[in-house]
């Protein structure tokens, strides 16, 4: 379903919860909650190194917590502020990157791709739908990147089985995908 | 291609990805799920997630602590009371000469307790406030160049009329009557303080009360030239409230009361004994910008605009048609001295 907008789920009024968290910053758990997957999907998308990633993000949810109050809703998604946060820093830690290489900074593509940081997004929140031994499969495998062999011992499976879990863990994932655009 | 192939295919691809290497060619099956597992292979850690979100929660109690104190301190600074504590609507503001030594006399003569002072450069007296009873009293030691009101008029209610009289005479006064039982029921005395004030003494003849319901101890009283038009600049000006008017049957009047704000003035039509002795009045209002219009649009001249002063009240003057001096004022912000 190329081109279709991204489905969020259960939005709710952003506008309200940008308001309380002004008034009272520890209402800032829910921007957090209701952004977190977007804003890492815009992020990982890139920059490859994980734990940079990492740095960026947190430096992005700092910034937007000190400068709230700055904040005025215009009708743009706080997301969009939270991205062109996110793209400054990126910028600045590639600069810095290269700067410690004595390189010059690799050039950044300016407009991400949209579609595929919403897909992303979306697979980060239907990977909590999976059952629990191939969401168990996808986190071994792909965050802690182990092995088939290291993942088999640790859930206690062969290493056929565990293959076969990744295999349906991913399918169900382009099915939910499927569905979610459907 | 059996199930079991794509299996394979799939890990050797996910496999190559996680080694950071280009996949093989695959089928568009297989390759599907490669494009999903690339998303998958940037999923965030449940530990960071958690971890960050802690971290958050933690400095946003923080910024939420210092928001409410920040609200605490403007909310306190928005509802400051627009009248000092201690203060009645109107305090009799005395212009002394220095050798009068008026602080003292009020001490001596009505047990006053000096509850502020700042002094000028040679030692003499910029501004006083002096406490008799439920009352202040405030002064200024003036050169005799200075522009302002001299000697005024006051009324004081005490416990006793006899004592003051003579502890006044003691302190400095000279006697205008001695203490006597009035046909409108006060035991009153006339003295005039060292700096040429006139003070009536006074308490009820009758009852356990020293004065009368709704009095303040020290209140100013006027003996203007026309009291009526006074009267009637007063209402318009200052809103005020006639409570008691007691006149001949020439139409002179001998006494009014009128209540501004928590204060009742009094007053009698000047005459020869009781001329003009216009004063300074210090004026608490709410909203000093518009009593100030109201003033000069009743006939009062401009003596100062408002303005905000350091000492955290805001301030404008006005001279009536008597030359008593008005000092209205607003407290916008509490300072320490």
């Amino acid at each position: 379903m190329a081109g279709r907008p991204f489905k969020v789920r259960d939005e709710p009024d952003e506008r309200l919860l940008i308001e309380a968290a002004k008034v009272d910053p520890r209402r800032f758990g829910e921007l957090y909650e209701h952004n977190f997957d977007r804003l890492y999907a815009y992020v990982s998308t890139r920059v490859r190194d994980r734990s940079e990633v990492q740095d960026i993000v947190s430096e992005v949810f700092h910034h937007a917590l000190e400068n709230l109050a700055r904040f005025e809703w215009r009708g743009v998604p706080f997301i969009g502020w939270l991205y062109r946060i996110a793209s400054n820093a990126i910028v600045d830690h590639a600069k810095r990157a290269a700067r410690e290489q004595c390189g010059d900074p690799p050039e950044m593509s300016v407009e991400p791709d949209t579609r595929e940081i919403e897909q992303r997004a979306e697979v980060f929140q239907l990977v909590k739908d999976l059952p629990v031994e191939q969401s168990k499969v996808i986190v071994l495998r792909f965050v802690e990147e182990k092995s088939i062999r290291d993942v088999a011992k640790e859930i206690g499976r062969s290493e056929g089985a565990v293959k076969q879990l990744q295999f349906r863990a991913l399918q169900n994932l382009r099915n939910l995908l499927g569905e979610e655009h459907a | 291609m059996p199930e079991s192939d794509l299996i394979q295919q799939l890990d050797q691809a996910v496999d190559a990805m996680l080694r950071g290497e280009t996949a093989p060619r695959m089928g568009p099956e297989v390759t599907a799920l490669v494009q999903i597992a690339g998303h998958v292979r940037a999923l965030p850690d449940g530990d960071f997630r958690a971890s960050l979100k802690a971290l958050f929660m933690d400095k946003a109690v923080k910024l939420s602590k210092a928001l409410k104190e920040k609200d605490q301190m403007t909310t306190a600074t928005a509802t400051v009371n627009w009248i000092p504590k201690g203060f009645h609507t109107l305090t009799p503001y005395l212009h002394a000469p220095a050798e009068a030594k008026i602080m003292d006399f009020l001490r001596d003569a009505f047990g006053a307790v000096e509850k502020f002072r700042v002094p000028t450069k040679i030692g003499t007296i910029m501004h006083a406030q002096a406490q008799i009873g439920d009352s202040i009293v405030e002064v200024s030691e003036i050169p005799d160049d200075y522009v302002a009101p001299r000697a005024t008029s006051l009324r004081t209610y005490v416990q006793s009329v006899d004592e003051t009289y003579r502890r006044a005479l003691a302190a400095g006064a000279t006697s205008l009557y001695e203490p006597v039982d009035q046909s409108y029921g006060d035991r009153e005395a006339g003295i005039k303080d060292p700096a040429g004030n006139v003070w009536f003494i006074a308490r009820p003849v009758r009852g356990d009360n020293y004065k009368h319901p709704g009095l303040q101890d020290v209140a100013p009283y006027f003996f203007p030239h026309g009291a009526a038009a006074f009267i009637e600049f007063l209402q318009k000006a200052f809103g005020a409230e006639t409570i008691g008017r007691h006149e001949s049957p020439e139409g002179l009047l001998y006494h009014a009361s009128l209540k501004i704000g928590d204060s009742i003035i009094g007053m009698g039509e000047a005459r020869e004994q009781w001329p003009t002795m216009p004063g300074g009045i210090h004026y608490y209002i709410p909203n000093v910008d518009e009593v100030y219009e109201r003033a000069l649009a009743a006939g009062a001249k401009s003596l100062q605009a408002p303005v905000d002063q350091p000492y955290g009240d805001r301030y404008a003057g006005v001279i009536d048609s008597q030359g008593n001096y008005w000092y209205l004022a607003t407290h916008i912000k509490d300072v320490e001295f």
